[in-house]
Formats: C-alpha cells, sequence, structure tokens
C-alpha cells in the first residue's frame, strides 16, 4: 500500500513536472514568435477594454443614450467615431461592443467543444456502429454550409444572446468532433491506455485521464482559431438581423445599421468592421504562434 | 334604378368635396402637384403614332409573392393584378369616383340592397382563348367566400345572380355603403372559373388586364407582357418588369446607373441624389399610411388605460419620424387614415409629455420598473421608432424589449388565435371605405354568444358598444350625420387608446425624367398600366 | 474505383435523409405557425384547418417526414407556401447564379493564392514572404460582408468601376466574386506556401536543380504539381464555405443566388423552400466533395493504388 502511494506521488510529480516543463517550453517558443506576441498584446487590450467598458462607460447614458438632435455627425473630437442614427457615440459603442463579441465568440467555442469532444472522443474509443452514426451526424453537420446551419436555428429557437452562441456553437461542432476522434484513435491502442482498461479503469474516465490529455494541444489550436470564426459568424448573423437583440451595440448589427447610410456616412460601416477585423486578426495571429509553438513538426 | 347610382356618385362627389377641403393640398417637394385623392397622375396624353421604350424596368423594394388575387393583400402584389387583373368597378385617382372598370355600368336597387352589373361581351382572357362570362363573377365572389384574404369584403353579399351572359346582380344583408369601394379592391380581381378549375395553382393568374405574366423568379424579378388584344386598346409599353432590390441605397444607384427606370421608396436620407440628377425626377406625395403603435389590450399591465395613455403620452412621435424617416413625415393623432371620409381634425392631442406620463402612469397602481412589455418590429424604421420608445418609456419606469422579427413571423404571431404579443409597431394601408378600416382595426363580431375580435383588430377589442357605433355609421345615408357618428368614433376611440397613431410620411418615387404615364397612389400601390418613355 | 464510387454515392443517401430530418426538425421548433401566416387575418379555424391540410402541415413530425421523404425520392421537393411555385424549378433556377459566383470566386481565390503562396514559399523568410503571410492573416481576418460593403464604397461608389449589385452582366459578379473569394484566397495562399515548403525540400528537387534545371522549371514542373495535393482538399472542403460565404455577399450585392433564396425563404416561414434548398445544396456539396476525391486520387498515383485495390 505504502509503495502504492509513494510510487502514484511520484508519478504524479513527474506529471508536473513534465507539464511544466512543457509549459514553458511552449511558450518560449511562442516569445519568439513576433506575430503571436503582437497577437498576444492585442487580445489582452481587447479584453481589458470589454472588461473595464462598464466602468469607463455608463451603459444608459454613453452606449444606448439617444440624442436625436446630433444624430449622423461625422468624426469630431467630441465624438471620435461619429454618431450614429439615433445620435449615439460610436465610439462608446465600439468599445461596449467588444463585450459582445468576445463573449458570442467564447462562450459558442465552449458550447462546440463540449458537445464535439464528448461526442468525438466517445466514438473514437466505443468505436462500431455508435462511431459510425457520430461520424455520419458529423458529415450531415458539416455538409450543411455553416452560415445557413446557424441561421436556421436562430430562427428556430428565436432572437436572443444566448441563442446566437448556441447556433453558432452548434454550426461549428463538426471540426471539433473529428479532431477529437482523430486523437483518440491514435493513442487508443497505446500501452499505457490498454493498462487502464486492464484495471478496470472506467471508460469516461480513461478517456478523460489518459486519452484526452494528449489531445490537448490540438484542441487549443482548433479552440483559439474557432474563436475567431465564431465571432464573424456572430457578426454575420446580427448583420443579417438575427443576433444580439437592440439596442445592443454589437458589432455586426451596427454595420448592418450603417449600410443604409453607407453613401454619405461611410464612417458608421468602418469602425465596427475595423473592431472585428482586429479582434479576429489578433486572435488569429495567436492562434497561429500557439499551434506552431505546440505542434514542432510545423515549425519553419 | 339608374337614378339610385346617380345619386350614389353625387353622395361620393360630395364625400370627396368635404375630403379636399378638409385636407389642405400637401407640400410636395417634388415636381408634381397631387389631385385630391393625393395621387400624382401623370396624364399621357393619347397618340397613336407615338412610339414608345419596349421595356420599363421599376426597382422595388417588396417581391411579389403570389399570383393569385385571394391570397395575399400585400401592396407589391396588389400592383402586379393591377396590370394582369381588372376588377368590376375601380376608383378614379383624380376625382376618388367609382368608375366602371370590367363592368360596363351599375345600378343599385332602390333599398340598397342589390347590385346589377351590366358587364362587356366578347373580351377574352388573356391566355387569349377562354372568354369571359358574368359565370366568372360569380365565381370569383363565390371562390373569395373561402379566401381569408378576400372573404371579408364579400361577408355582406347574400346572393349572386347570374342574369344573362352580361348580367349580373348581387345581394347584400344590408345596405352596404362602401360596397363598390370594396369592390374596386384588388383582390376581387375577376378570375376565370374555367381556367381556374382546369388549374388551380395557374389559373387564378390569368386575368382579362392590359398585361399578362411572362416569367417570374421569385426573389429577382417578374415580368410582364401586354395584352395586345386588350378592349380599350393595348398598354404604350411592351413589356414591364418588376425587378426586386432589398437594398433602398442600391435600387437608388441602379436607377443612377440607368440600370433601371423607376425606383420606389429610395432611403429618404439618399433623397438629394435624385434631386441633383439632371436625368432624374422625384415623384413626392404624403403617404396615408398610418404607422402606429398596436397594443394588445388584454395584456396585463396593457388592460389597464392609464398604463396605455402613459404609452400615447411618452410616444415622441417627432423623434420617430427623424430617425425612421430623416425628418420627413406628419405627425398623426387619428384613429383613421388622411384622405378617409370622417377624420376628425380637431381630435384631442396625448402631446409628447414625460410629466403626464409619469401622471398617468401613477394613476394606473403599477410601480416603476414592475412592467415589462416587448414590442415586435420588422422593418429597419420600426426598429428606429422603438428605440425612440424604450428610452422614453424607461424614463417613467417601463421596461421595452424590441423583439426583431422577420416581417413572416411577425405576421404570423399577429394572426395566430393565441394572441402572443403585448405591443407592435405596424402599418394600416387602407385607405378607401372609413368602415372597412374602423371595423377591421377595432371591430369585433359576435360568434357563439361571444365577441370575437375581427381580423386586423391588433388592440384585440372587444367592444359591444363601440360595435354598434360602427354598425350605426355604415348604413347612414345622411353624409354630414355619417360624418359626426365617424367623429364619434374616433372621440370613442381617443379615451380608450387602443392604438398610438404615430404618424404618416411620404411616397419618394425616383423616375426617369421622360416617363410618363403612371398614377402614383397615395396608398403606395401605384398604376402602371400606362407608364412610358415615348421615344424621341 | 468505380466500387469506391459507388460506395460514396450510397454513403449520400443516409446524410441526405439526416439533413432532411435535421432541417425538419429545426424548422418546426420554429416560432410562429406558418399557417398564420400564410392564411391572412381574416381566416377562420375552418379555413386555417383546411390550409393546414393543403399545406402539408398535418400528422406529427414522424408523418410528415417520411411524406417528405417520398415524395423526394419522385424528385419532388414541394411547393413553396408563399409563392406557390415548385421548389425544385425554383431552386434550379437560382442555381446557376450560385455556380457562377462559386466558379468565379474560386477562379479568383487561386488566381490570387498560388502566386502569392509560391511567391512566400520560395523567398521564404524575405520581405515578400513577410507581406504576403500578413496580407493572408488580414485576408482571413475580414468578415466577408464587411469587405464586400468596403468594395461598395470604393469601387462603386467613389470609383463607379463595378455596379453594386443585381445581376446585370460580368460586371455585376467582380465585386461579389472578390468578397466571398478574400477569405479562401487568404487560406490557399497559406496553404500553398506550406505545401511548396515542404515539397522544396524534397530529395529528387535537389536532384533537378543539380542536374541544371532552371529554378524557374524546378518550382512549375516539379513543385507546383506536387504541392498541388493538399491545395485541392482544402478546395472541396471549402466549397461547403463558399456557398456558405456568399449568402451574405448574395444579401450585401442583391445576387439572386440559392443563398438568398434560403434566407429569404426563412424570413417567409417558407419550411418547403428552406428544406428543399438545403437538401439540395448539401447533395452539391457532398457531390462536389466525392469529385474532389476523385481528382485528388488522380493527381496521387498512390492513393489511386489504395482505391483499386
Amino acid at each position: 500500500m505504502e509503495i502504492n502511494q509513494t510510487n502514484r506521488n511520484q508519478q504524479r510529480a513527474t506529471k508536473l513536472y513534465k507539464k511544466r516543463s512543457a509549459l514553458e517550453d511552449v511558450w518560449r517558443q511562442l516569445r519568439r514568435n513576433k506575430g503571436a506576441i503582437i497577437g498576444l498584446i492585442l487580445i489582452v487590450v481587447i479584453i481589458l477594454v470589454a472588461i473595464l467598458s462598464p466602468i469607463l462607460l455608463d451603459y444608459d447614458k454613453d452606449v444606448i443614450g439617444q440624442h436625436i438632435k446630433q444624430r449622423l455627425k461625422p468624426p469630431s473630437a467630441d465624438h471620435w467615431f461619429g454618431t450614429d442614427e439615433l445620435g449615439r457615440d460610436i465610439f462608446s459603442r465600439v468599445i461596449y461592443g467588444a463585450r459582445y463579441s468576445l463573449a458570442v465568440g467564447v462562450v459558442a467555442v465552449f458550447v462546440a467543444l463540449a458537445i464535439g469532444i464528448t461526442l468525438g472522443a466517445a466514438a473514437g474509443y466505443i468505436g462500431g456502429k455508435f462511431e459510425n452514426v457520430v461520424m455520419r451526424i458529423c458529415d450531415i453537420f458539416s455538409s450543411i454550409p455553416s452560415v445557413l446551419m446557424a441561421i436556421a436555428v436562430v430562427s428556430a429557437l428565436g432572437k436572443s444572446t444566448f441563442n446566437l452562441m448556441l447556433a453558432v456553437g452548434i454550426a461549428s461542432t463538426a471540426p471539433f468532433i473529428r479532431v477529437a476522434r482523430a486523437a483518440v484513435l491514435v493513442v487508443h491502442d497505446e500501452e499505457y491506455v490498454e493498462a487502464a482498461r486492464a484495471i478496470g479503469m472506467p471508460d469516461w474516465k480513461i478517456i478523460w485521464v489518459h486519452i484526452l490529455p494528449n489531445c490537448l494541444s490540438q484542441i487549443i489550436v482548433q479552440a483559439t482559431l474557432r474563436v475567431g470564426s465564431a465571432i464573424i459568424a456572430a457578426a454575420q448573423l446580427s448583420f443579417l438581423g438575427l443576433g444580439v437583440p437592440a439596442p445592443a451595440p454589437e458589432w455586426g448589427s451596427m454595420l448592418s445599421a450603417g449600410r443604409q447610410y453607407i453613401r454619405d456616412y461611410s464612417y458608421m460601416t468602418l469602425f465596427p468592421g475595423l473592431a472585428i477585423m482586429l479582434t479576429v486578426l489578433s486572435l488569429n495571429m495567436l492562434g497561429d504562434g500557439i499551434r506552431d509553438a505546440l505542434d514542432p513538426k510545423l515549425k519553419r | 334604378m339608374k337614378k339610385h347610382t346617380k345619386i350614389l356618385s353625387l353622395g361620393l362627389c360630395i364625400v370627396f368635396v368635404v375630403l379636399s377641403i378638409a385636407i389642405s393640398p400637401v407640400s410636395a417637394e417634388g415636381d408634381f402637384v397631387p389631385s385630391k385623392t393625393g395621387a400624382i397622375i401623370q396624364e399621357l396624353v393619347a397618340d397613336p403614332n407615338a412610339v414608345y421604350q419596349d421595356t420599363i424596368t421599376i426597382g422595388v423594394a417588396n417581391d411579389v409573392t403570389t399570383l393569385d388575387p385571394q391570397a395575399s393583400n400585400t401592396d407589391a402584389n396588389m400592383m402586379a393584378f393591377e396590370l394582369t387583373h381588372e376588377t368590376l368597378v375601380q376608383i378614379d385617382p383624380a376625382t376618388g369616383e367609382i368608375v366602371p372598370g370590367l363592368a360596363e355600368s351599375w345600378e343599385v336597387s332602390e333599398d340598397g340592397l342589390i347590385f346589377t352589373f351590366a358587364l362587356p361581351s366578347g373580351v377574352l382572357f388573356t391566355d387569349g382563348v377562354t372568354p369571359f362570362t358574368a359565370n366568372d363573377v360569380k365565381y370569383t365572389y363565390t371562390r373569395a367566400k373561402d379566401s381569408s384574404f378576400a372573404s371579408a369584403k364579400v361577408s355582406d353579399v347574400v346572393d349572386i345572380n347570374v342574369i344573362d351572359d352580361a348580367h349580373i346582380a348581387i345581394t347584400l344583408s344590408r345596405p352596404n355603403q362602401e360596397f363598390l369601394l370594396l369592390m374596386a379592391h384588388k383582390g376581387m380581381s375577376i378570375l376565370s372559373e374555367a381556367l381556374c378549375t382546369a388549374d388551380e395553382t395557374n389559373g387564378p393568374t390569368i386575368g382579362t388586364g392590359m398585361f399578362a405574366v411572362e416569367e417570374w423568379a421569385p426573389g429577382d424579378f417578374i415580368s410582364f407582357v401586354r395584352n395586345e388584344n386588350y378592349r380599350g386598346g393595348k398598354a404604350p409599353t411592351r413589356h414591364i418588369v418588376f425587378k426586386l432590390f432589398k437594398e433602398a441605397s442600391t435600387r437608388l444607384i441602379a436607377l443612377q446607373a440607368g440600370e433601371i427606370d423607376v425606383c420606389i421608396d429610395p432611403s429618404t436620407i439618399d433623397l438629394g441624389y435624385i434631386q441633383d440628377d439632371s436625368n432624374l425626377q422625384l415623384i413626392q406625395t404624403q403617404n396615408v399610411v398610418m404607422l402606429y403603435v398596436a397594443i394588445n389590450t388584454t395584456k396585463p399591465g396593457l388592460d389597464n388605460v392609464h398604463i396605455r395613455k402613459a404609452l400615447a403620452y411618452a410616444t415622441d412621435k417627432l423623434s420617430m419620424i427623424e430617425v425612421g424617416f430623416d425628418g420627413k413625415g406628419t405627425v398623426h393623432n387619428n384613429y383613421i387614415n388622411v384622405n378617409q371620409f370622417g377624420l376628425k381634425k380637431d381630435i384631442a392631442v396625448y402631446e409628447y409629455n414625460l410629466e403626464k406620463a409619469k401622471e398617468e402612469f401613477a394613476l394606473s397602481g403599477y410601480k416603476e420598473g414592475e412592467l415589462t412589455f416587448h414590442v415586435m418590429t420588422d422593418k429597419e424604421y420600426k426598429k428606429n421608432a422603438a428605440l425612440v420608445l424604450q428610452a422614453d418609456l424607461s424614463e417613467i419606469g417601463i421596461n421595452l424589449v424590441i423583439d426583431e422579427m422577420e416581417t413572416a413571423a411577425l405576421k404570423s404571431t399577429l394572426n395566430d388565435p393565441a394572441l402572443n404579443y403585448e405591443l407592435c409597431i405596424y402599418q394600416w394601408t387602407d385607405a378607401d371605405g372609413t368602415d372597412f378600416t374602423v371595423r377591421n382595426m377595432y371591430g369585433s363580431s359576435m360568434k357563439d354568444g361571444v365577441l370575437v375580435k375581427n381580423g386586423s383588430n391588433r388592440c384585440v377589442l372587444t367592444d359591444a358598444t363601440l360595435n354598434g357605433m360602427i354598425d350605426a355609421a355604415l348604413v347612414e345615408i345622411d353624409t354630414s350625420k355619417r360624418e359626426q357618428l365617424y367623429f364619434a368614433i374616433e372621440d370613442y376611440l381617443n379615451e380608450i387608446v387602443p392604438i398610438v397613431p404615430i404618424c404618416t410620411s411620404y411616397i419618394n418615387i425616383g423616375i426617369k425624367k421622360d416617363i410618363t404615364g403612371a398614377v402614383w397612389r397615395p396608398t403606395a400601390k401605384h398604376d402602371y398600366r400606362f407608364i412610358c418613355i415615348p421615344e424621341k | 474505383m468505380y466500387r469506391y464510387i459507388l460506395k460514396r454515392l450510397l454513403m449520400l443517401i443516409p446524410v441526405l435523409l439526416g439533413v432532411a430530418f435535421l432541417i425538419f426538425a429545426i424548422m418546426d421548433v420554429a416560432a410562429g405557425d406558418p399557417v398564420y401566416s400564410v392564411a391572412g387575418a381574416d381566416a377562420t379555424p375552418e379555413q386555417i384547418e383546411a390550409l393546414r391540410e393543403k399545406m402539408g402541415l398535418n400528422g406529427s413530425l414522424i408523418e410528415r417526414y417520411i411524406r417528405y421523404i417520398g415524395n423526394l425520392l419522385k424528385g419532388d421537393l414541394g411547393t413553396s407556401y408563399i409563392s406557390k411555385l415548385d421548389v425544385m424549378k425554383v431552386y434550379l433556377q437560382r442555381l446557376p447564379n450560385t455556380l457562377k459566383l462559386a466558379t468565379l470566386t474560386m477562379i479568383v481565390a487561386v488566381g490570387m493564392a498560388i502566386p502569392l503562396g509560391i511567391t512566400a514559399a520560395v523567398h521564404q523568410n524575405s520581405i515578400r514572404d513577410t507581406t504576403s503571410m500578413v496580407l493572408a492573416l488580414i485576408g482571413l481576418s475580414m468578415p466577408n460582408f464587411w469587405l464586400g460593403l468596403l468594395l461598395i464604397l470604393f469601387f462603386s461608389l467613389k470609383l463607379g468601376w463595378f455596379p453594386t449589385g443585381g445581376s446585370e452582366g460580368f460586371r455585376s459578379i467582380v465585386l461579389p466574386a472578390i468578397t466571398v473569394g478574400t477569405s479562401l484566397a487568404a487560406l490557399l495562399t497559406r496553404t500553398t506556401r506550406s505545401s511548396m515548403l515542404d515539397v522544396l525540400r524534397q530529395d529528387y528537387l535537389r536532384t533537378a536543380r543539380a542536374k541544371g534545371v532552371s529554378e524557374r522549371n524546378v518550382i512549375q514542373k516539379h513543385a507546383l504539381r506536387n504541392a498541388l495535393i493538399p491545395i485541392i482538399t482544402i478546395f472541396g472542403v471549402q466549397f461547403s464555405n463558399v456557398l456558405g460565404g456568399s449568402v451574405l455577399a448574395e444579401t450585401v450585392f442583391a445576387w439572386p443566388g440559392v443563398g438568398r433564396l434560403v434566407v429569404d425563404a426563412i424570413d417567409q416561414r417558407d419550411i418547403p423552400t428552406v428544406t428543399g434548398a438545403l437538401v439540395m445544396t448539401t447533395m452539391l456539396v457532398t457531390i462536389v466533395n466525392l469529385l474532389v476525391d476523385l481528382v485528388y486520387a488522380f493527381v496521387d498515383p498512390r492513393i489511386k493504388a489504395q482505391y483499386t485495390k
């Protein structure tokens, strides 16, 4: 018993050590990548802006406060990004909008992760008929263009911020199923997994403890890159009028509102679009960096 | 019996004279002066030697959704039926009088219950072979009884008697003063019995009109080709195309680029581009369509008249016009449409006043923050109006949630018997019969011993007193008494506030300078039958 | 080979059945009973029931689904609730527009991506490489509808070179194609670069160079052909995204394609059109994927050998 205990502690210690050194290694790699660092700094700034915006701005006054007499004013010292059709300050709205876009992107990816990993890992592990069914479902999902899929889901569930997250999440589940399944298949027959099975460890625990950590890197890369595309997908839905309900300052719906004023008030379409691009760009730069750092094969 | 027709038309004439005095000419910024019905008529001088441009393309904002006149009542479809079908009678856009349509003349019996129409002979449907007979009228009106869109218009019809091929008598259950107005509605377009029974889908799309449908690509365009055998002489233009551009700015650019000849409803913010372009002309007339906040008076909170009055006082109509139509609109305080008979000009006004709104709110017994209402909107300008209302209501302690919906979903929620809505920014487009308006918007009917709201009664009023007032006004023959009755109805409504009227806006149309022959109606249902560009 | 194609075609059947069921179920949950939006304000309960039957909305979800599949096998997608037109006919009316857009999109994407990717790979770590990669990143990060709006602003409104929308000839397809093509181009540029880099390091290229083959020839004849395989894969995978991306572009540019058909039909709760268009589009995507796989096999003899076994 005692020996066993010590052994386990030792094991845990090595594991921890290994993990830490792996993380350090990744960080060292990442630090060398200029793009990734720029992306990281940008995304941290954007996250800070999103977190701090309720402190910096009064939502009722600055973000949704209407000043009909001040409507459609071009950028000036008072209104850096100008005002919109209801006289609201576009700068404040863009700043506050970071909260919505980031939240939608992150939650959507979590939804996709949760569904995707559960199904994918189970499919890879259990195999047989179950795997077949899951993979066919995966085929079904990935052959419907994801925008159309998300549109259909939102229009079925009704318009709300949460449903938007859910729709975007569901529509981007398929790649996670594939990644998780592939990763499970790789380690499925490894000795340590068979050993765990031999000592009677329950399947879910084997998946959770032994298999998933081994495909973590791929999942992290996928997730980082997917947050960006989830943000774009959410903006697309908002643009089509299926997004966050008014008067919330979501970037996609701001673009949609600015569209009819594009001829004379093009700044209304410029700034929210730039905000989306910058956010997604920084996520992509960071994601690329993480991928290169985690996956030595792709290093150039 | 002929005498009666004359009396009726004389009566109608008086009605419209009164109307035209009551309504001062609108201040049109465009290049044309509207007629007394508010329509802009581009008179086409008939010239048998003139040559016209082969095709006129009209850039429209709303798609044609059906070619069956009895299957819809949207403006876009009505404009198509104006081209392809005919009604027994029609309304003269210059005078507002009822004039012959497919019927050559009509007589009304002494008691006002039997309408006898004389029909032309030798008329063919646009398939070129099917002849039109009195039986087709009977078939059409009988079919209308089963149509959820047209049935209200023929609800008073109790008997249709085909006298011979050229005469038909229609008997009503009560002397409806507006029967001919209803028969002029495009939903009552005459269909062919033979064609409809042979082909249920395509039969109704064929009429006796000046045009026939040539090609229809839903969501893209619909093209019409002229009926070369039209009995009154063929139309000047051979092909008319409605091309769909959902985006107002794109539509106007297409007009400026010369891709289309007419741009319906350019964005108000872009009107300067039309005025600055020497090749274009702006048609502008006051829109009679009323924008209003429909209140479901059966919902908790909204069943309280003080809350409804608070809503009325908190409605900043001027700001809504500003954000919805760039300031180009007119505040509306009445419960029927502009230009309608019986519009009470000096109705008491709930002016925008948050203090008074707070007072009314205090009287309601509700506490601040206790009430949350959902308002349904579909179009951008309605959403903007709702945003203005949202900001003002939050001042008096009422939360407003805006539900942006697709038009179809919004309509199905409104029509669903569950009536699962609270507020809705909506519009009333019909501007013909006052009875039709008040009966549909506010009336209810007895069914199995209970009052059930009428179809378009979006405020879900079931008020027996009001119904009595509406019935009394319908059968009153004396015009001035009838007008007083409608004034009383409006005052009654103004006390119970079932809706908050907001405004009317302007109809704006950009056209190429050479276009003529069209009739631009204040109801946004334009008549393109004679639209053309004469070649020089 | 034939057996492989047959097998893939057979696998299409459960996928399509699944798509139809998925769409069916989703639209069933959708808020608002479609009957009421079709029926109009004055409909009586009897009219509503009659209409429900006529629209094929009676019965349970499964019953309706089975009925639908039965009709689908006969090539009948039903009739639109709104226009009463045959959905198949309307779909086929729109499809050429979408295919035109998709084709030009692919051409635009390849036209931008392959030269950029090759340049980047050949001049690895140079300023040209960095510029190409930054451009590709930006292209990937730009929401395409926003790009569409910017293109309209600049090329239509300011310069007047292209129309803002419509379906009038070649000029009106250019901007939508660039709009949809940019993100695909960005993706392809990255793939081209990395797969070229892999190939350029291979021994046989070194041999070719040693033998005195000009650098230009090395790249064109030897490297590119082998680098094509991953590019084609991406191409196939992205076809579904091109169709998806065109939904937004079709909305921005008023292009009457399949994407807008679906969006409009969802607006109108026109379920037969939504279901029909999605089923048909899925079928198209799957067939294209199959074709890509076959081309793939053709390009790479190793894979071909695997299948013929």
